[in-house]
């Protein structure tokens, strides 16, 4: 599981900075620059390891049974500049959390 | 606390089932959650399936040849040596530009190039111009129906030549035909063979395909231009979006796949665990 987690954080992190240079470097030199080989060169770049982001989450979201919205959320997140970031960050707290209560020694019962 | 900390949605076999009823893998694949979750897979498919053939119809038109722009035909004249080099590859923005080119015919390499006019079988009157020392372009002076016909006699003197400057034709694949032309004559206006055949160390890449000749003299009927296209692009972009579009489509039916799998798994057990309540 830890594995899993980790290549999910790696991807959500690589994929996010695609993505944020496809958005706003890349685009803006096509759009406004008239430069096409940054876009050419990350747009399927970005596609590729996207498509990386896919399994690995995937494969996470199975192990960790989440239920099938989060990890369509989770999944779409890739595609929204920043919210790789957020959904990672998420991700890990909650995973951290669930490491925690897991340590955590079982209370006495009141008797 | 079980396992699953987030909670599962539909792990409960969607809604409207009778509690103490058996539960069955049909009910669990036609119960509404699930429905929507087919609908979506399908959707999410299609889509990407179509976003694919999308990307592969640019494809078709990235790579597809180009027509070269009528504007560039309507350009002044320019001085040969200004666009073109001897020995240097014809630049692609060049091809159909017209150009100036003053020099003295060499009549004695004229070559005739088989070629139709307009649906009648003649001969290119394909001259080298000497534009320099050791330098030549090959120019195209017109079209002429017999290889013995008088207008092919080459001016002599002085001459300066307006027209485009086209790109060289691809040397003809061996057709019916497999054997040489006869002496004086060539099959098409290939730079890379006509540098086998003329004694110029320096070949400009292409040909002039005469248009006005200054002074003025008669000669053949002027030859008509073939429509220019330029070479498409390779289109690997697009190539890869439809790879990734397809990948994208097998990785949704996957991921259906599993979540069918996994809930029939589950009310599998849970059948079980009830049978055995």
């Amino acid at each position: 599981m830890t594995a899993a987690l980790t290549r999910f954080r790696v991807m959500a992190y690589v994929v996010g900075v695609m993505l944020l240079l496809l958005v706003f470097v890349a685009m803006p030199l096509k759009y406004l620059g008239g430069d096409e080989t940054a876009v050419a060169l990350i747009g399927p770049a970005h596609g590729f390891l996207y498509a990386v982001y896919l399994v690995v989450t995937f494969d996470l979201g199975m192990r960790a049974r989440w239920p099938v919205g989060r990890l369509l959320l989770i999944l779409l997140a890739g595609t929204i500049p920043f919210l790789s970031f957020v959904a990672e960050r998420r991700v890990a707290r909650d995973a951290a959390a669930a490491r925690a209560a897991a340590a955590r020694p079982v209370p006495e019962e009141a008797s | 606390m079980t396992g699953d900390a987030g909670g599962r949605e539909g792990g409960r076999l969607g809604g409207g089932v009778l509690p103490g009823r058996p539960y069955d893998g049909g009910v669990v694949l036609l119960a509404p959650r699930m429905l929507a979750l087919h609908l979506a897979a399908v959707a999410a498919m299609v889509a990407c399936v179509l976003l694919a053939g999308w990307q592969w119809d640019r494809y078709r038109q990235e790579t597809a040849p180009r027509a070269v722009p009528a504007e560039r035909a309507d350009a002044a004249p320019a001085p040969l040596a200004t666009v073109s080099r001897p020995g240097v590859r014809m630049s692609p923005a060049t091809a159909g530009r017209p150009v100036t080119a003053s020099g003295t015919f060499d009549a004695a390499h004229q070559l005739l190039v088989p070629r139709r006019e307009s649906g009648v079988q003649g001969f290119w009157v394909l001259t080298p111009l000497r534009v320099g020392d050791g330098v030549a372009v090959p120019v195209v002076r017109g079209w002429v129906p017999r290889a013995d016909d008088p207008r092919t006699r080459v001016p002599a003197g002085a001459v300066t030549v307006t027209g485009p400057l086209l790109p060289p034709e691809p040397i003809p694949p061996p057709g019916r035909a497999h054997t040489a032309p006869p002496p004086g004559q060539v099959r098409s206006v290939s730079t890379a063979q006509l540098i086998t055949v003329l004694p110029y160390p320096r070949l400009h890449e292409g040909y002039v395909l005469q248009e006005r000749i200054s002074p003025p003299v008669a000669g053949p009927e002027r030859a008509t231009a073939p429509p220019l296209t330029r070479p498409g692009g390779t289109g690997w972009q697009n190539l890869a979006y439809v790879v990734l579009w397809l990948i994208f489509a097998g990785f949704a039916g996957f991921m259906w796949l599993s979540i069918v799998r996994d809930r029939l798994r589950t009310a599998r057990s849970e059948r079980v665990a009830w049978q055995h309540r």
